[in-house]
């Protein structure tokens, strides 16, 4: 994973590409150019943070069905779009899938500028978020089935005794096995096993 | 009742019965006291039979027999008359009687004396029948129809005249001059004399209700009676109207179309004037901003600046192709000679053309017409469609690229030009789109060059279009009209 975040332009007018790239280097982001939108989806690499700047008018892939496509590649990269001549209801259909913002040409250099750091943030932050909830996944999963009932049972807030009966296992068992989760998990309380499993299944309740 | 003893008995051999006047004596009650002989044999029928007999049950049944019952019943209360009827067992015989009344003792007799007219009755019937006929088939044409004399006056009216007009024939006869209806001045008399006819005068007139109304009138030279000028005249107010709406559309789709296209250039024009004034403002941005930071490279921004530089030219260059699309006032028409032209363009782009290993093949006869055209702008097209292939070609990287210049008289009138590449080839799709404001296929195109080839072409009144060639390439073709004046005629020119 690279951890350096890179502005990708996607566009397929070569001065817009390179100007852009020269005003992302200029404040010292890495920028890197793709001339068309076929040729974003075959260098990109997901694990790469950043975002995306896009022309909406593009030969061939349009900006838009970029958009769609990464959308249904779970790609989750921040895009901005800017434009020569936008219309309203392409900015509409942009934003409603999750575009940061839509720009018309010509922008205010800072404007951009603003929208990037801002979109790289939130790339950074759902990369977190997404770190640390595979991180959490992951511990989880190294559970055995019965330590995952006694999770389950835990979580439902019953005692020792109560999970002892639901389970027809002996307290000290379970005992042994709450120890386990609380190991594996790295969780420091029941409180905050809770919140790491809600993490993971936050559609549960 | 027959024979009453009352009545003077009239004696049969009146003395009459030579005569070569018919002769019928009627009494009160209109029953027949006296015939000659000559009465009774034009009715084919015997004086004895008729006499005693009433009129009535004599006269032949027919429409008129109650008219002429009642007339001689009123001629009997004067002192007589003339009448008419129809005579004899069939009615063929027709008389017509002048009748006096005779008082006679106690009596009034009615002594009409008849002349046999039946041919010319029958004469008159046929003319009255032609007559009813064209009174009928003028009331139900919607065209009115007059005869006049040289000065206007009228010698005749159709009797429909008031569908056009709304005035009764009444009231246009009282009106007397064609003048009143159709205005002064609508016929150039020499011009009626010399051609005999006059049609299509297309005249606005106003009938007895003030509505306007346009009329087509025929105006022939006849010779009726007193008539010298037969008017038709035909209302085509509606066919005006409808014609009137129909044009009000077109121009209204038209100009529709026109802002479509407006809205086309526009948008294409925004975005394509947007990248350059973008790219400026980016590149001159992260100039300040490298130069701010203190930490720049003048190489960098040497290559910034020339950015800018070249973006600036683009921007410029877009608004300079842009005004050459919408110029719109007609360059200088020259004779043009074809060949020579062709050659000159060609000249042109031979260099690019070897450049890329691209042969360009030229057909173009000595022995085209002349054409009348705007020779630079009709080479400027041909240099676009030039260029166009060899971009084509380069994409392609094909073998044995060529470009074939053609061009042939396609019609009388009609010189035909063909510019053919083996290029890649347009998608039915692209083919739709090249000639649109901003479109292109290049990644350095700017998508003015075949709109502004299409307006040029236009400006000639001709137009450009394009075809898919069987072996994947694409032929632009375009047409335009041979000159007037030819300044010299090959064999393929005459027609």
């Amino acid at each position: 994973m690279n951890p350096e975040p890179t502005i990708f332009v996607v566009d397929d007018d070569q001065a817009a590409r390179s100007s852009l790239k020269a005003l992302a280097e200029s404040v010292g982001y890495a920028a890197e150019c793709f001339d068309s939108a076929q040729a974003f989806l075959e260098a990109y690499d997901a694990d790469r943070p950043g975002c995306v700047v896009l022309d909406v008018r593009m030969r061939g892939m349009s900006g838009l069905e970029l958009q769609d496509d990464l959308a249904t590649r779970g790609v989750g990269i921040p895009i901005i779009f800017v434009t020569g001549h936008g219309d309203i209801p392409m900015a509409v259909r942009a934003m409603r899938c999750g575009a940061m913002d839509f720009i018309e040409k010509p922008y205010r250099d800072q404007v951009l500028l603003d929208r990037i750091q801002q979109a790289i943030e939130r790339d950074a932050s759902a990369r977190q978020r997404e770190a640390v909830r595979s991180s959490i996944q992951q511990r989880l999963e190294t559970l055995t089935p019965r330590e995952s009932e006694v999770l389950d049972k835990v979580l439902e807030g019953k005692t020792n005794k109560e999970i002892a009966a639901d389970l027809g296992i002996s307290v000290r068992a379970v005992e042994s096995h709450r120890a386990r989760v609380m190991e594996r998990t790295e969780a420091d309380s029941v409180a905050e096993l809770v919140r790491m499993v809600l993490t993971v299944r936050p559609a549960e309740g | 009742m027959a024979g009453s003893e009352r009545e003077a008995r009239l004696p049969a051999g009146l003395g009459l019965d030579d005569v070569a006047s018919l002769v019928l004596v009627v009494d009160r009650e209109l029953r027949i006291r006296y015939v000659n002989s000559t009465c009774a044999a034009a009715g084919g029928l015997s004086g004895d039979a008729l006499v005693g007999n009433e009129l009535r049950a004599v006269l032949p049944v027919d429409a008129e027999r109650g008219a002429v019952v009642w007339r001689l019943g009123e001629l009997l209360k004067g002192v007589g008359g003339e009448w008419e009827c129809h005579w004899g067992t069939d009615g063929a015989r027709r008389v017509a009687w002048s009748a006096k009344t005779l008082v006679l003792g106690s009596e009034t007799l009615l002594v009409s004396a008849g002349f046999d007219i039946t041919e010319r009755w029958d004469s008159q019937r046929a003319w009255r029948e032609s007559e009813e006929e064209h009174r009928i088939v003028l009331s139900n044409i919607s065209d009115a129809v007059f005869i006049t004399d040289d000065t206007g006056d009228f010698t005749f009216i159709c009797p429909n005249v008031d569908v056009i007009f709304g005035y009764s024939f009444a009231e246009v006869r009282a009106l007397g001059n064609i003048a009143s209806l159709l205005g002064n001045a609508l016929v150039d008399r020499q011009q009626l004399d010399q051609a005999g006819e006059i049609q299509n005068l297309e005249q606005e007139i106003r009938d007895k209700d003030g509505q306007v109304h346009i009329l087509l009138v025929n105006v022939k030279r006849v010779a009726i009676k007193h008539g010298t000028r037969l008017y038709t005249c035909r209302d085509v107010t509606a066919r005006k109207q409808v014609e009137e709406s129909l044009r009000e559309y077109q121009s209204r789709l038209a100009q529709a179309s026109r802002l479509s296209s407006m809205g086309v250039l526009t948008s294409g024009l925004a975005h394509e004037l947007n990248q350059p004034l973008a790219a400026i403002s980016n590149f001159s941005q992260a100039c300040i901003r490298r130069i701010r930071g203190g930490a720049c490279k003048s190489e960098e921004l040497l290559e910034h600046l020339e950015q800018v530089s070249a973006q600036a030219y683009r921007a410029g260059d877009i608004i300079q192709r842009l005004r050459q699309l919408v110029r719109t006032h007609s360059p200088h028409n020259v004779v043009v000679d074809v060949p020579q032209m062709v050659r000159e363009a060609v000249q042109l782009v031979e260099l690019a053309a070897r450049k890329h290993g691209v042969a360009i093949e030229v057909e173009a006869g000595d022995d085209l017409p002349t054409i009348n055209a705007d020779s630079t702008g009709v080479q400027q097209v041909l240099l676009n469609l030039v260029l166009n292939a060899l971009d084509a070609l380069e994409q392609a990287d094909r073998d044995a690229p060529r470009v074939a210049i053609r061009v042939w008289q396609s019609g009388p009138k009609e010189v035909e030009f063909a510019v053919a590449d083996n290029g890649p080839g347009l998608s039915a799709e692209e083919l739709a789109q090249v000639f649109d404001p901003f479109y292109t296929t290049k990644s350095e195109g700017m998508g003015l060059g075949l709109a502004i080839s299409q307006s040029i072409i236009e400006r000639h009144g001709g137009r450009l279009w394009a075809t898919p060639n069987d072996d994947g390439g694409v032929t632009f073709r375009f047409a335009l009209p041979t000159a007037r004046i030819p300044g010299r005629i090959g064999p393929a020119g005459e027609d």
